[in-house]
């Protein structure tokens, strides 16, 4: 079960109300899907008036969340990252509708969806997923000039591009730190803030570093895809099977896992 | 011109037509052991990050690489079977003339197993049935390539391959 509270009130109760059930498949599509701007709980606008929903599931609703690797409480806003989509908090304000809530509160609600955040702790962090099935753009004529990095980026830049090489310092040696510190030279971060390409990365010792990128879930599951050098990319790993998640799946001789990173946006255009 | 110097010039003049016929071309299909002159490149398709490691082949080498390959037969078309992914995917050659076999630019040699393709399009196949290219490229590698990295090339070639 989904309990839906509009966050608006000051001195009085916030409006509560269940999903139907319905309701709550057309909502778990949605999270799945990442289109949904989810933030901890902690995350506050200091501001009176309109704050976003608190979300809260339980029992069977709340194990599924779980097993697909998102919260059971969380709070839905958007506007704290770069983009501002406010279909989400539209669609659940609409569920509102047997309840009841006054129309100038509901048009308040409106009217503040189309403005972005004011907090910037625990930014809202919500996946840039690209098609997990349809890697037509880069098994084309630019497959054999773009590699991993490129499309971890999601940039094609017929380079092959290097971490660290589109801000002047490429890495200096093929070590998790290396390339981790490189990357960060191209923008990426440690911790999601707003919506993100989500990316990992790891090691063949001495040899050869790859990067992994999330992509939109399959069948309501989370899923990965890749791209070893100039081959084709690809939504399984070197045992053919689905990635769901890069830091645990067969990777080859890439042995050591350095981590996951994050691009605020839909193509890290820094690499080279 | 005075018969001089034109008999002066046929030294020169038979030279040049010698340097020429001496220039033979590197052709794979006709089996006749041309000879290559023109070195061949190797790329490793190894690596995913960065590049992979490439050399190119001494001319002799070439020649013999060259003839192994022309004695073999094909096998019909090559079908699209994935590659295995991280980690070794073959040898590439590129430099041979393969137009008796088509419109391509590379061989891509798995094992016992050698597929003909461009621009990522693979086309005919050329059975090996004793590994002679793979294994002359395998050991041939071992200067080129890294203990770890060498370590990746399989001496049967790949599965099913």
């Amino acid at each position: 079960m989904f309990e839906v509270e509009l966050d608006i009130f000051s001195g009085r109760p916030n409006p509560r109300w269940v999903l139907d059930s319905q309701e709550e498949q057309e909502f778990l599509v949605r999270l799945s899907d990442g289109s949904v701007p989810i933030v901890s709980l902690s995350t506050v606008e200091d501001a009176l008036g309109y704050r976003g929903f608190i979300i809260r599931a339980d029992g069977a609703t709340a194990a599924i969340l779980t097993a697909r690797g998102l919260p059971t409480s969380f709070r839905v806003r958007d506007g704290f990252g770069q983009t501002l989509d406010v279909a989400s908090e539209s669609w659940l304000l609409y569920s509102a509708a047997p309840v009841g809530i006054a129309g100038n509160v509901v048009a308040h609600a409106k009217s503040a969806m189309g403005t972005a955040a004011d907090a910037d702790t625990d930014a809202a962090c919500s996946g840039v997923f690209t098609s997990t099935t349809d890697l037509t753009k880069w098994n084309g004529s630019h497959q054999g000039s773009n590699n991993c990095y490129n499309f971890a980026s999601n940039w094609i830049t017929d380079t092959f591009a290097q971490p660290g090489r589109g801000a002047g310092e490429q890495y200096h040696a093929i070590t998790a730190p290396e390339i981790h510190d490189a990357a960060k030279r191209d923008g990426y971060t440690d911790a999601c803030g707003g919506r993100s390409l989500m990316v990992g990365y790891c090691i063949w010792p001495g040899s050869d570093y790859h990067w992994y990128r999330r992509t939109k879930p399959v069948d309501g599951g989370v899923r990965w895809c890749h791209k070893p050098g100039g081959t084709s990319a690809r939504n399984y790993d070197s045992s053919g099977k689905p990635i769901t998640d890069p830091s645990t799946c067969d990777r080859g001789p890439y042995t050591i896992w350095g981590g996951f990173m994050f691009w605020k946006g839909a193509h890290n255009k820094s690499v080279r | 011109m005075t018969s001089v110097v034109r008999l002066a010039l046929l030294p020169i003049i038979v030279m040049i037509v010698a340097g020429c016929q001496s220039v033979g071309a590197t052709d794979v299909s006709t089996g006749e052991g041309a000879g290559a002159t023109t070195p061949i490149a190797v790329e490793v398709d190894v690596m995913s990050g960065v590049p992979n490691p490439t050399w190119t082949m001494s001319n002799s080498d070439s020649s013999t690489l060259s003839g192994l390959i022309a004695s073999l037969a094909k096998g019909g078309q090559a079908d699209e079977s994935a590659d295995p992914g991280l980690g070794f995917r073959g040898f590439i050659l590129r430099g041979l003339d393969l137009s008796a076999l088509g419109s391509y630019d590379q061989l891509k040699v798995l094992g016992n197993e050698i597929i003909a393709s461009k621009g990522g399009a693979r086309g005919v196949v050329l059975l090996d049935p004793d590994r002679s290219v793979y294994t002359m490229l395998r050991a041939m590698s071992e200067q080129y390539l890294a203990a770890n990295v060498f370590s990746q090339i399989p001496v049967d070639g790949m599965r099913g391959a």
